[in-house]
């Protein structure tokens, strides 16, 4: 019997496929002999077969299966004879073989499926983007692949899907694009990229099929004159009043720069059934119009006036029950709503699986008041330090972080994660707040409270707030600049630790712009027993706290001295320090002597390095530091 | 078609249930692959009931090589028992195909060997490569001028001066 070697097969290459793709290889080095055929088993009387009985010796020809790796018989298990199953008829499989020979060429000669499919997947979701060059105009995709060759020019025109996006530069191809692309809903889509203006007739054109519109991004400068003068939002929103839009489904209005609010009777007044996401970005609406329906289940509003009082927020949650995705930033309510005494049942949204805030905290607290919100929802909340001057822009939110914090604090007991982004040194009042009793009692406090300070020069926290600031919070981090000159200020720092030009980012310390801080410890008492501290107290209560999770020193110059002396203060407070786990040490320039130090320090769980080595230090020598205790 | 030829058995066993399948390229390979494997195939699976009704084992052949089959299997053997949109034939198909990273990778081919593979997964009727492909295809084009186009897949303009620089209005001829 002829010697076969029967392989099973597995691809090297993809894991996912391993173990699960089986390849089976026949070779024969010689023609086979009749006990063989016997074994394999009989040609059945297939019509296809009954006129000649294949050659034997083409039967198993060498089948070396590219790319794979071939493993031998035995670790497959098969009986041998098994394979003879598979017969082939040489003749015609030498008859398909020549056929069905590809052309390197043969694109053109796609079948017509496949060049259809491939220019539906040609539908652009941004289609000024890549038709607008340096501000010049570029054909649109859908015309330019029409006039690549006659075949294609034939497919692309049975192809409605390839002409559904709109292009706005030129009448003549939005009327060529409205044209091919019926019955099919289109897609208008204008980012304003300061590049081409689009064209006054073309968008008339395009915005008279509302009707046919299924999603309609407009991202301009609203005041952006047309190509014909006139501003684009005023034809807009014109045109948009004039017509229902029952094929809508998404509206996204982002304008740049300026409010400009949308006609109430926009869409004729009607109600754009299939609209399910909203999205208005400093544009206003009338919560009474249409657009809040009860079939919208994504809501985005950025900096949009629309509710005048919490009643009115609240009517209008109301109205979309069916909410999926709620964000809202910097909705500002009037100050004159700030007193109003909350009541009534929170709306239910049964159905809201992501929550985004993103404003004061009293916007906050009154959307949180607001809703009634599933419990296994996603929730973010991004509040800012209140101060006028911080935020010009938004003046209207005046209230001190005094007052405001509490409520940010209240509003974070809703949240899973809760950040607070401050600009100045108001942190003192942050920590004193934290120290005060209604905190330090229950700390209902979101899981991960992210203070991030903005600003620099920065100084120092109250010793005092520190520690009873963490006495709260399950856990905090402080992203900040400081300077270690601030040491003077009897404020905590860093400064055995740092030189004073060093500038570095560690979470957990805090500062703050002495005046500023000065005067908010002034205000709460505090001041007078600080200045009895001159110095640095030889403990640092702020320094090592018990919950600390993550130590991060961004851009310093370490020598070995200064290594030593932290991680000999690491090391002597080892026992007190029991959940550090993670030091991140970032664009640092450490000596190998300070790097040899990281690696023996007990109490540094990971060191991760990021950043340009200069001078004698290189990659290596901080790469993938992983000091566990 | 391809040409099959049947043989009387009774069963091939293999691991589990899945039975073997013998596919034969047009360079002559043989290639023995899970009919579990190839079942995303509508077209290997209408074969393989074809087979059932005469209670005969079949090789298939197909007009595609070796090395393009074997990507088109290890394709199919990486999305062995996940379910996929495109290939559900009871569901309506996407727009637009989604965007899958391992198929990117997969697809990070030179321009004939996409081709080939998207001509193989049609032949195949397995919906999701092809839209995978497509998908490749047009990002390839996507954004480029006529000539851009012709040059990146080697496309002849066989238009007539004045077809080709119809005006716009008729430039879809």
């Amino acid at each position: 019997m002829s010697h076969f070697m029967v392989r099973l097969v597995r691809q090297s290459h993809s894991r996912a496929a391993q173990g699960l793709f089986r390849c089976l290889s026949l070779s024969s080095t010689s023609s086979l002999d009749s006990e063989d055929i016997a074994l394999l088993g009989k040609v059945a009387d297939h019509p296809s077969n009954t006129s000649k009985t294949p050659s034997t010796s083409h039967i198993f020809q060498a089948t070396v299966v590219p790319s794979f790796e071939l493993l031998d018989a035995d670790q497959m298990g098969f009986p041998i004879t098994l394979l003879g199953f598979f017969v082939i008829e040489q003749t015609k499989m030498a008859m398909k073989v020549s056929s069905s020979q590809t052309s390197n060429s043969s694109i053109s000669r796609l079948p017509v499926e496949i060049l259809d499919k491939i220019f539906c997947e040609l539908q652009s979701f941004k289609q000024n983007d890549e038709e607008s060059s340096k501000g010049v105009p570029r054909k649109p995709t859908c015309l330019a692949v029409s006039q690549v060759c006659a075949h294609w020019r034939a497919v692309a025109r049975r192809c409605h899907a390839l002409w559904t996006a709109i292009p706005l530069y030129s009448r003549e191809w939005t009327d060529v694009c409205l044209e091919l692309s019926k019955p099919y809903p289109i897609t208008l889509r204008w980012v304003d990229d300061k590049g081409a203006l689009p064209d006054e007739a073309a968008l008339r054109l395009a915005l008279g099929e509302l009707p046919r519109i299924r999603e309609l991004v407009l991202d301009v400068e609203p005041y952006l004159p047309l190509q014909g003068g006139t501003s684009f939002i005023t034809v807009a929103s014109d045109l948009l009043a004039q017509r229902p839009a029952p094929n809508l489904e998404v509206l996204d209005i982002r304008l740049q720069e300026a409010e400009h609010t949308l006609p109430d009777h926009i869409f004729s007044g009607q109600i754009p059934s299939a609209l399910r996401t909203l999205k208005l970005d400093t544009c206003m609406a009338n919560t009474s119009s249409p657009l809040f329906h009860s079939g919208l289940t994504e809501l985005v509003l950025h900096d949009c006036m629309l509710w005048g009082t919490y009643q009115e927020m609240q009517e209008t949650l109301l109205q979309t029950p069916q909410l999926e995705v709620l964000k809202l930033s910097y909705w500002c309510l009037p100050r004159t709503t700030q007193h109003i005494v909350l009541t009534g049942t929170p709306t239910v949204l049964s159905k809201l699986h992501t929550l985004e805030l993103y404003g004061n905290t009293f916007e906050i607290a009154l959307a949180l008041r607001s809703i009634s919100i599933p419990q296994a929802c996603r929730q973010v909340a991004l509040t800012y330090n209140t101060h006028e001057a911080d935020f010009l822009e938004y003046s209207i939110i005046t209230l001190p972080i005094e007052e405001t914090f509490p409520l940010a604090i209240k509003a974070g007991s809703y949240f899973d994660r809760l950040t607070i982004s401050m600009v100045d040194g108001s942190v003192s009042s942050v920590f004193l707040k934290l120290s005060e009793p209604v905190f330090t009692g229950k700390p209902n406090l979101p899981e991960e409270l992210q203070l991030s300070l903005l600003r620099q020069p920065l100084g120092g926290i109250p010793k005092d707030a520190i520690p009873l600031a963490w006495a709260v919070l399950h856990r905090l981090r402080l992203s900040m600049l400081a300077r270690t000159r601030v040491i003077e200020t009897g404020y905590f720092s860093v400064d055995w630790l740092l030189d004073e030009e060093w500038w570095i980012r560690m979470d957990t310390f805090g500062g703050g712009i002495q005046e500023i801080v000065t005067r908010g410890l002034a205000a709460c008492g505090l001041l007078k027993a600080f200045r009895r501290t001159s110095t640095v107290p030889d403990e640092f209560p702020g320094l090592f706290f018990p919950q600390l999770r993550d130590l991060t020193i961004e851009s310093m110059q370490c020598d070995e001295e200064v290594f030593l002396e932290l991680f000999a203060e690491q090391q002597r407070r080892r026992h007190a320090v029991g959940s550090t786990y993670r030091v991140s040490i970032l664009r640092c320039d450490v000596t190998e002597g300070a790097a040899a130090k990281l690696r023996q320090a007990s109490r540094v769980g990971f060191v991760l390095w990021d950043g340009d080595c200069r001078g004698y230090t290189t990659r290596d020598s901080c790469s993938g530091l992983s000091i566990c205790i | 078609m391809p040409t099959i030829v049947s043989v009387d058995d009774s069963t091939v066993p293999g691991e589990g249930s899945s039975r073997l399948l013998l596919l034969v390229s047009s360079d002559n390979k043989h290639i023995v692959v899970e009919e579990d494997i190839m079942s995303r195939s509508r077209f290997i699976s209408k074969q393989v009931e074809g087979f059932e009704a005469t209670s005969q084992r079949h090789a298939i052949l197909l007009p595609f090589s070796s090395f393009v089959l074997n990507k088109v299997i290890e394709y199919c053997s990486h999305y062995r028992g996940y379910y996929l949109l495109e290939d559900d034939p009871d569901a309506a198909p996407p727009g637009r195909s989604p965007v899958r990273e391992w198929d990117q990778e997969f697809l990070d081919v030179d321009r004939n060997m996409l081709l080939r593979i998207i001509k193989a997964a049609h032949y195949l009727e397995i919906k999701s490569l092809v839209g995978s492909c497509a998908r490749a295809i047009a990002d390839m084009i996507r954004g480029k001028t006529t000539e851009e186009m012709r040059e990146i897949l080697g496309v002849e303009n066989d238009f007539t001066p004045e077809e080709e620089h119809s005006p716009s209005s008729k430039c879809t001829g």
